[in-house]
């Protein structure tokens, strides 16, 4: 698998300029809330903490559009097609763009996306925000999830169309439960208690939990259990269309 | 003899639509194979179930002998199928380092000299996007050479190339066959090249195998005839149709008589002309072509 791993790197790299289109707009999301408040350099992380929560959303949602069409243009191009005529396993296919263009790319997010915040931290402190290691934890799992669920939804349409997908993923599927849980929560009698830990499993309510909320163990296990099981439905339906030789 | 793919009973069905009907292809080490068929026949199919990028409905491939792990004996083979793959963005450079990742080849001056090899190695920075479509089939040629395959699965690999360039890619191909044992697979419409090339010939019509034969058995089998013109080639004709029956026919420009007998009788075939007063102004003995033969096989005129 590292031969398909550097491919990878490498065509990330040299691939008309999408890797510059991707740091670009990393950075821009990234340096978002200074743009959006100009004192907020000499604030507390505490008095940011609304700030970084509005642009993080924006963040997890315009970045993967990029990297959706990266990965799809690849398919386009046939990558997928070449590198199963090389004789390589369907795993490593897909091992190699989830390591890359996923957790590769989730993480390089992850750290821009905090950039501003630990500039803030070190200049101003943390303020009255508890728990900032396990936050900092459940941001990156956030930024994976996305970047990840970004990748294997992108090869699993093997087209341009996924990024209509993944948009309405991000939007109107969270979007779409705040209202509906609620509604259906109480036709089918279920508390309020569970009716939260739904909600919870949304991407959105994740992140503004990380930014808002107390952390507690709940949180975490809801937010890692969301991730696995989501990044796993995905994989199985990419595996199962290069299993079935659905190529372009 | 040594089998390097073997195929039983190879099917490929999309619904009710039978695109290869139980396939039975044996492809021998060294050997240069020219797949022939019209448009739809099913020979992309075929290739494309070879390279794993479809699943067979039905029967089985054997690949270096072996049934199982097929994925593990593709690292053997390059395939160019259909269009090459090729990122538009990158350079000819680019995309053979790219390759060479994905097949485990780092080695740079191979690189190098394949491009070279290709008529590729002065293109510089171009992007590929700017290539024209015979520098694209060059760039997958050199790509499809970069693990030194032992088995070239080619797919319509000529097209798009001038006529200098289809003479070089023939004179490559044939001397990576002599000089190097690579057993090739190539499926083309420019069937005079597959002529000039091949060892073997497999006809495909609607999905189904019509015939194998060696390129031996297809001079054996291709017919010959007596091309003759006369000063009255119509009533010579009828002439010759009356003595030879449907052995004799005008061809189709109307110019000239095609009369297929033994060429050991064309002496009494121009006794007969001269004995009736006509005068003789062409008599020639024709051997028919690959491109009549195939014609007459799958009974159309598109190739």
């Amino acid at each position: 698998m590292c031969k398909l791993i550097r491919a990878e790197i490498y065509r990330l790299l040299h691939s008309g300029g999408y890797m510059r289109v991707m740091l670009l707009t990393a950075l821009v999301m990234a340096m978002l809330p200074l743009l959006t408040d100009f004192s907020l350099l000499d604030k507390t992380l505490a008095e940011t903490m609304e700030t970084f929560l509005m642009c993080s959303n924006m963040f997890i949602i315009y970045l993967p559009i990029v990297i959706v069409f990266f990965v799809t243009a690849g398919y386009m191009k046939k990558t997928a097609y070449y590198e199963v005529m090389a004789g390589n396993k369907i795993g490593h296919i897909i091992g190699s763009k989830v390591l890359v263009d996923g957790i590769g790319i989730g993480i390089v997010c992850f750290v821009l996306a905090i950039g501003l915040e630990v500039v803030v931290v070190v200049k101003n402190g943390t303020g009255a925000v508890t728990g900032l290691p396990a936050r900092v934890l459940l941001f990156l799992v956030i930024c994976l999830h996305v970047t990840l669920m970004t990748v294997l939804v992108g090869m699993a349409i093997k087209h341009f169309a996924a990024a209509a997908v993944l948009f309405l993923r991000l939007q109107f599927l969270d979007m779409m439960s705040a209202f509906l849980v609620p509604v259906l929560a109480e036709k089918c009698n279920l508390s309020t208690e569970i009716t939260e830990r739904i909600l919870r499993c949304t991407l959105t309510q994740q992140i503004m939990d990380v930014f808002r909320a107390d952390i507690s163990v709940e949180l975490v296990i809801i937010t890692v259990v969301s991730f696995v099981v989501e990044v796993a439905f995905w994989y199985g339906i990419v595996y199962w269309t290069m299993k079935k030789r659905m190529y372009r | 003899m040594e089998y390097i793919i073997r195929t039983e009973n190879l099917t490929k069905q999309y619904g009710k639509q039978i695109v290869a009907d139980r396939v039975n292809l044996e492809v021998q080490k060294g050997h240069i194979y020219g797949l022939i068929g019209p448009n739809g026949a099913g020979k992309t199919t075929v290739m494309r179930m070879l390279a794993g990028l479809t699943e067979c409905t039905g029967g089985e491939i054997e690949l270096f002998g072996e049934r199982k792990n097929l994925d593990a004996h593709r690292n053997r083979f390059s395939f160019m199928i259909e269009a090459p793959y090729l990122d538009g963005g990158m350079t000819a450079e680019e995309n053979m380092t790219y390759a060479g990742y994905v097949r485990g080849v780092t080695d740079k001056k191979r690189r190098k000299e394949l491009l070279t090899f290709v008529g590729l190695g002065d293109v510089g920075k171009k992007p590929v996007d700017k290539f024209s479509l015979g520098m694209r089939q060059r760039l997958g040629i050199a790509m499809a050479l970069l693990s030194a395959p032992e088995v070239m699965i080619l797919d319509e690999p000529i097209n798009g190339l001038d006529p200098e360039g289809i003479v070089e890619i023939r004179e490559l191909l044939r001397k990576l066959c002599e000089e190097q044992g690579i057993t090739i697979l190539i499926s083309s419409h420019i069937l005079s090249e597959l002529a000039s090339l091949c060892t073997d010939f497999v006809i495909i019509n609607k999905g189904r195998i019509i015939e194998n034969l060696s390129a031996e058995e297809l001079r054996d089998k291709c017919r010959q005839y007596i091309a003759i013109q006369t000063d009255n080639t119509e009533r010579t004709a009828e002439l010759l149709k009356s003595m030879w029956g449907d052995s004799a026919q005008m061809s189709a420009s109307g110019e000239e008589i095609r009369l297929y007998v033994w060429t050991e009788d064309a002496l009494s075939v121009s006794k007969t002309i001269t004995e009736n007063d006509f005068v003789i102004t062409k008599f020639v003995t024709v051997a028919e072509e690959l491109e009549q033969y195939y014609l007459a096989k799958v009974g159309g005129s598109h190739v």
